[in-house]
């Protein structure tokens, strides 16, 4: 990979797992008692969320580095993008602790 | 085969800890003159030598977790943390989310050692993806210990 294509490869990560995550993108959903993939959620189903959110990494990169190969991003935004995410990501779990 | 799976998770997590470490150690604080000792040592290593291995490292870390993240929303999970111990469960979804961002990273973490005028970037995300599997590795030993595999 060209070294001008990793910002915006990181951006392009970055911002298509939060999508996913806050479910703009569509969620796909492991249920690994059933061994199945599904769209839709199974009430009462343990399932795995965190494979779709990657995969849609995985996609948003593969957009960004292509971006990348014709506009230069700034590597401050491109640092900054992925750690503002996961600040908001971990208030997000406040839950979990009783906050 | 679990166990297995989780074992060689370890002994690569165990791995990419210390490459990472030695890398943002001798990128931030690098070794000068000709002073001997551990500490010296420690921080002469070559950093550039340790990128493929880091990005290596952190790919194959992050798919065996990924394939034992069935047997633990199952067993772990599912079975005990989201009852007994929530703030496990909390732990976890926080390990995931820096998992996909140190993975989200590793793009500009390459690009950043391959641009010669890039030192600064390289010392920011070196010490960045640094932090993310420190935390990682930390949070993933609490919780394995909390609930085992």
């Amino acid at each position: 990979m060209r070294p001008a294509r990793g910002p915006w490869a990181t951006i392009g990560m970055a911002l298509s797992y939060v999508l996913a995550v806050v479910h703009v993108l569509p969620r796909l959903l492991f249920y690994p008692r059933l061994g199945t993939w599904s769209l839709q959620a199974v009430q009462g189903e343990p399932s795995i969320s965190w494979y779709g959110y990657v995969a849609w990494a995985l996609v948003g990169g593969a957009v960004g580095a292509a971006i990348g190969a014709r506009v230069r991003a700034p590597w401050r935004l491109a640092l900054a993008v992925p750690l503002l995410i996961l600040l908001g990501l971990f208030i997000g779990q406040k839950k979990w602790f009783g906050l | 085969m679990t166990l297995l799976l989780l074992l060689v998770h370890t002994i690569t997590s165990a791995l990419l800890w210390g490459a990472v470490t030695h890398q943002a150690l001798a990128v931030s604080w690098p070794a000068r003159g000709a002073r001997d000792g551990w500490w010296t040592t420690v921080r002469s290593v070559r950093a550039e030598r340790y990128v493929l291995a880091v990005v290596v490292l952190f790919c194959t870390t992050l798919s065996l977790g990924a394939f034992l993240y069935p047997p633990f929303r199952v067993d772990v999970r599912a079975a005990y943390l989201d009852a007994h111990v929530p703030w496990g469960t909390g732990l976890f979804e926080l390990k995931e989310h820096a998992a996909a961002m140190g993975l989200a990273l590793l793009p500009l973490y390459w690009a950043s050692w391959r641009d010669p005028e890039g030192v600064r970037v390289r010392r920011a995300t070196t010490l960045t993806l640094a932090f993310i599997v420190w935390f990682n590795f930390l949070i993933g030993h609490v919780v394995n210990n909390l609930h085992g595999l």
